[in-house]
């Protein structure tokens, strides 16, 4: 961290310390941490909605009951 | 790196241009799933998905981009920076974030415009990817709306690395 320049008595300044994150970012942090979280967890849990083309209890032709599997 | 001001106003012009594309295609892309949903014609559901795929591709894609990367170059180009303030740093993770996501969600786009052109009756096969696609497209819009809130209003506040650059600046000044 830069210092500010020593004072003629040759006393250096205590430093400043860097300021906090402010009000507004920490509620965006909450805010958005919570819905990527939330939409990581979705789709890692696979509770997303199901997509291959056919419902789940669709099912496709060739595999219905009694057909021999190929 | 200093940009001229011509070349800055170019940056900007641009910038707000496909930032504002992308906004507007997006809600058309989401007033399109809307329809998808909602329409009872199976050719109005095959002509909405085919159209999303086709405005995803050719515009939502290469605006998003285009915004990130115009935006990423004007902050380090200007005396802003990327990582300085934290309404410059929150706005570069969003449409950073946003555009992943999208870029992830491309295959299911294409998938749903396949299985528009492909089946007889795609309503009942496109259900749960069109309601995906309205929720993701919904939140895309939310999320990309508030780096235009940022960009106006400029809330304050500097990074640690924006706190000691600033120092940096008024020590050797």
């Amino acid at each position: 961290m830069a210092e500010r320049q020593p004072t003629p008595g040759g006393v250096r300044d205590p430093p400043i310390p860097p300021p906090g994150a402010p009000g507004w970012v920490k509620v965006f942090a909450i805010i958005g941490g919570t819905l990527f979280l939330l939409f990581v967890l979705l789709h890692l849990t696979g509770l997303r909605p199901h997509h291959g083309g056919f419902h789940d209890n669709h099912v496709p032709p060739g595999h219905a009951a009694g057909t021999p599997r190929p | 790196m200093t940009l001229t001001p011509g070349l800055r106003k170019f940056f900007l012009t641009t910038h707000v241009s496909s930032s504002g594309g992308l906004l507007g295609a997006l809600a058309a892309f989401l007033a399109l799933a809307i329809g998808g949903l909602t329409s009872p014609n199976d050719q109005t559901v095959r002509a909405t998905y085919l159209a999303m795929a086709l405005i995803a591709r050719w515009v939502i894609v290469p605006l998003a981009a285009a915004a990130l990367v115009i935006g990423t170059v004007q902050a380090l180009a200007t005396p802003w920076g990327l990582f300085r303030h934290y309404w410059v740093l929150l706005k570069f993770l969003l449409t950073t974030v946003a555009t992943i996501i999208l870029l992830v969600k491309m295959p299911l786009i294409g998938e749903a415009a396949r299985l528009a052109a492909e089946t007889a009756s795609p309503r009942a096969d496109l259900q749960a990817i069109g309601i995906q696609l309205l929720v993701h497209s919904a939140g895309g819009l939310l999320v990309l709306l508030v780096p235009g809130v940022l960009s106006v209003y400029k809330p304050p506040g500097l990074t640690r690395y924006g706190f000691r650059k600033q120092q940096a600046l008024r020590a050797r000044s």
